[in-house]
């Protein structure tokens, strides 16, 4: 498959990516933003992607380092900030980016390792095998973290509803 | 749903399984119409500011054949030119074929797509002579809303995409 074809075709989880960024509480301009540094990663690392394995999971495993990339970021721009001695502006965290929204919130309240597992098993739908892939971890503990995560999501929409 | 979180909810009840299926029937966030690329090509604008269908059609129909012609000048021959992918371009170097790509894309007001691509591509015009006007216009755009292109340290450290895979294309 060539660089532009793989493109092409990993245009089609475009929706499936800005989710991916959207429900860990990322604003939808920057989801795009990372959406888009994913696609210039996929480019740069085209000739790592094999055609035998999914495509979802390459681009997912490359939105997670994008994610994870400008985290550091932001944070090593806030501490050389504070440094400086300037007063911080408040950064909007997940929960307060989802307050409206009880699922984007429920998951957002979620220790990053669960979110992760949660993020990949549920809403992209991957297998077990595959989200482990994604996140360098066995099969046994996406199981474990999944229902771990499972569990928490469950108590924390049964005391919203009470 | 996949076979494995089917089977986690089997272990876990019924009650998990209904409160899955509510979070998957969530909404969800869905993109504002914009193919993702450096230079915001396609980026969908408001009705209003759209313009006319046929004279989209001729400025594209013109642009078009200024490139093929162009090309077939160009030294190494017919097409020689036109191989290039917009998404290493503004980070990894500035070819012909960015900069026009960069010029028939920018709107009106001197914005690109959003303003991060606007600071990106008045980034990589700086110094571009053929592209002086348009880099003042961005300028000018992004002093408006307080904001300025990014800097070769934003450049390089967004864009490690550099030399290494232009060369490799």
């Amino acid at each position: 498959m060539s660089g532009e074809e793989l493109l092409s075709e990993a245009r089609k989880f475009e929706k499936n990516l800005l989710n991916f960024f959207w429900r860990q509480g990322v604003s939808l301009s920057e989801g795009e933003d990372l959406v888009q540094e994913t696609y210039l990663r996929l480019w740069k690392y085209r000739a790592e992607y094999s055609p035998e394995a999914k495509l979802s999971t390459f681009l997912l495993l490359l939105a997670r380092q994008v994610r994870i990339d400008t985290l550091r970021r932001v944070a090593r721009r806030e501490t050389r900030e504070e440094s400086w001695g300037r007063e911080q502006p408040r950064v909007q965290g997940p929960a307060d980016a989802c307050a409206r929204d009880d699922v984007r919130w429920a998951v957002s309240q979620l220790t990053e390792p669960l979110r992760e597992v949660v993020e990949l098993g549920v809403f992209q739908d991957l297998p077990y095998a595959e989200v482990a892939k994604v996140l360098g971890i066995p099969v046994g503990t996406v199981k474990s973290r999944m229902s771990n995560a499972l569990k928490k999501l469950k108590e924390m929409f049964d005391e919203r509803r009470s | 749903m996949n076979a494995d979180l089917e089977k986690t909810l089997d272990e876990l009840g019924p009650a998990y399984r209904d409160m899955v299926l509510k979070m998957k029937a969530a909404p969800e966030a869905s993109p504002v119409g914009r193919p993702f690329s450096p230079f915001g090509a396609s980026a969908r604008r408001p009705a209003s500011g759209r313009v006319p269908y046929l004279v989209a059609a001729a400025l594209a129909a013109f642009v078009a054949l200024a490139v093929v012609v162009r090309s077939a000048f160009a030294p190494g021959g017919a097409g020689a030119s036109a191989v290039h992918n917009p998404y290493t371009l503004a980070y990894g170097g500035m070819s012909e074929s960015a900069v026009d790509e960069m010029l028939r894309t920018q709107r009106p007001d001197g914005s690109w797509a959003n303003d991060f691509i606007t600071r990106q591509n008045a980034a990589a015009l700086r110094g571009v002579a053929s592209a002086s006007v348009a880099y003042r216009r961005a300028v000018r755009y992004l002093r408006s809303k307080g904001l300025s292109p990014l800097s070769p340290a934003e450049l390089r450290e967004r864009g490690a995409l550099a030399a290494k895979t232009l060369a490799s294309i």
